[in-house]
């Protein structure tokens, strides 16, 4: 996929995803995996600045194997940009749909 | 690519992020591997992989903090454009083109000097790295390979051990040796400067010296003016000299000289006006000396000692033998030899001579010396063999010092310089002698030329 499409829709899936519920890095990088192929080196750099960003809030959990893990929770702040990002994403697929649509009507 | 490494890289490339972020952030990546490892059962290096290129997660971390990515890359090149400024500011900057030429060649050398240091450096701490990562992928042979028997692997570790441990100690060696070195060469430095600074500063006060007497002389009248200015030219060129040489003197790197940068400066531009000044003088002595000297004349002969002439009478007595003859030898009074004008006089008893000794001054005192000497081959025009001879002299004994004569002499002397006449001074003592001797000595006597 398109490097470009991956970067702008990653912090709204990573948003959706924190949103459900809390997660730790690991897991979210699997979960976003599902969606969009992703590296590990631009999930972790994306939490951080989310978190400094006071989208995320982080806290430290043991857990049954292994080491502590670092949860993510989405903060109120990340629910709005959620909603925000969530709105301002069906309105450009539609008109990129819409568009397409058109363009294909066009053509016949 | 290994997790230490991956780790270190990391750690080394964001170090601008405090300390304790930092781990956090590391601590977070280092579950994910291990997470990885276990689920989808792949290696380390698989799983560092995933990370994708470690440049791009270090400017994306960096960028989540708002930090430019390539601070340091600009920071470097703000660095070479001021080089770059400075450079041309030095072309522009003709005044103090010299000194800035100095100051860069010190720098260049400076940094020549810093980054052979470096490179010693990175090649002890590489020989070293080297050794360590042998001696860790040997322990892990050990770990998985169980057929190896320890105390081998062990001799091995403890091998690479030692041997670190020498390159450690060769490197420590090598740094003192070179420190001494450059305390060495500092001191001799030091010491040579510190010399040529004793001697000129000596030359000084010799220069302030004369400078000070002639100054006295000229006051009086002297034609020393061209000496006065020549020596106080002197004073003050060989007193910039020795305190320019001063400035040569290397101190430690650390510490500060007392003077500011300013007070150096000023102490440079007055030491370089003064030793100009000083050479001015001295050739403005030069010159006035050249003119005094060619106001002097030549005055001829004088004889300092004309109006104490007395004349004293010396006698020697000689024996009377058929076989052997007198011969009456010149008299030498230091100068001149003087040839004895012989007389013959009744008045004076046989077996007696009477020298008449007619001198300048009386500071002498005439012992005649009379010497029997065996002489075959005396006179070779006669070819003929003289037997015994008595041979006669003078020979003189300054019954005082020569201070006496100095004394009488010095004010005639310092009078003519100051009239800027020379003579060539006559300071024969005797002026003339002559012999007195009975008539019927005269079969005795050898003819004389």
């Amino acid at each position: 996929m398109n490097a470009q499409f991956k970067k702008g829709v990653l912090e709204l899936i990573v948003l959706v995803s924190v949103g459900k519920r809390d997660m730790y890095g690991y897991e979210l990088v699997e979960e976003v995996s599902k969606v969009v192929d992703v590296k590990e080196g631009t999930i972790y750099p994306l939490l951080k600045r989310m978190t400094n960003e006071h989208y995320f809030e982080t806290y430290l959990k043991e857990s049954t194997e292994g080491p502590t893990r670092k949860y993510y929770h989405i903060t109120a702040m990340g629910i709005l940009q959620r909603d925000r990002l969530v709105d301002e994403w069906k309105e450009f697929q539609d008109r990129v749909c819409g568009f397409l649509e058109n363009d294909k009507g066009e053509e016949k | 690519m290994k997790k230490d490494e991956f780790f270190q890289i990391l750690r080394k490339k964001l170090a601008i992020i405090e300390e304790n972020e930092l781990n956090d952030i590391l601590s977070e990546y280092e579950q994910h591997i291990a997470m990885k490892m276990e689920n989808g059962n792949i290696t380390e290096e698989e799983a560092i992989k995933d990370f994708g290129n470690i440049e791009e997660l270090v400017a994306e971390i960096l960028e989540s903090y708002h930090v430019k990515a390539n601070y340091n890359a600009k920071l470097k090149e703000e660095k070479q454009a001021q080089l770059k400024e400075s450079a041309k500011e030095i072309g522009e900057n003709t005044k103090h083109f010299c000194g800035k030429v100095f100051q860069k060649a010190k720098e260049l050398l400076k940094k020549g000097w810093d980054s052979t240091k470096a490179c010693f450096k990175n090649m002890g701490s590489r020989i070293k790295r080297i050794a360590k990562s042998e001696e860790e992928e040997k322990t892990l042979l050990l770990g998985t390979d169980q057929q190896v028997p320890d105390n081998i692997g062990e001799k091995q570790g403890r091998c690479r051990k030692w041997f670190s441990k020498v390159v450690v100690l060769v490197q420590k060696l090598f740094r003192v040796c070179l420190r001494l070195c450059k305390w060495a060469i500092r001191m001799a430095w030091n010491l040579c400067v510190a010399g040529v600074v004793f001697f000129v500063g000596l030359f000084t006060c010799l220069m302030l010296y004369i400078s000070g007497a002639s100054i006295v002389f000229t006051a009086m009248d002297y034609p020393l003016l061209g000496v006065v200015f020549i020596s106080i030219g002197m004073v003050i060129f060989s007193a910039a000299v020795a305190i320019a040489f001063t400035f040569l003197i290397k101190k430690r790197k650390g510490k500060k000289s007392i003077l500011s940068e300013r007070a150096r400066a000023i102490a440079k531009i007055v030491i370089l006006s003064s030793a100009v000044l000083g050479v001015l003088l001295t050739g403005i002595g030069t010159g006035i000396g050249v003119m005094e000297f060619s106001s002097f004349t030549y005055g001829g002969e004088k004889s300092l000692f004309k109006e104490n002439r007395s004349v004293r009478t010396v006698r020697a007595e000689v024996p009377l033998k058929n076989t052997a003859k007198i011969e009456l030898e010149e008299v030498y009074d230091g100068e001149t030899f003087i040839h004895p004008e012989v007389e013959f006089d009744d008045s004076v008893p046989m077996g007696e001579i009477c020298y008449e000794v007619e001198e300048r001054h009386q500071e002498i005192e005439h012992i005649p010396v009379v010497q029997m000497i065996y002489d075959s081959e005396y006179d070779d025009n006669v070819e003929q063999t003289k037997g015994e001879i008595y041979s006669v002299y003078l020979s003189q004994n300054y019954s005082e010092s020569q201070l006496k004569v100095l004394m009488t002499i010095k004010d005639k002397v310092m009078k003519d310089i100051k009239n800027r006449t020379v003579y060539s001074y006559q300071m024969s003592d005797i002026v003339s002698v002559k012999v007195l001797v009975n008539s019927k000595m005269k079969p005795y006597l050898v003819e004389t030329k």
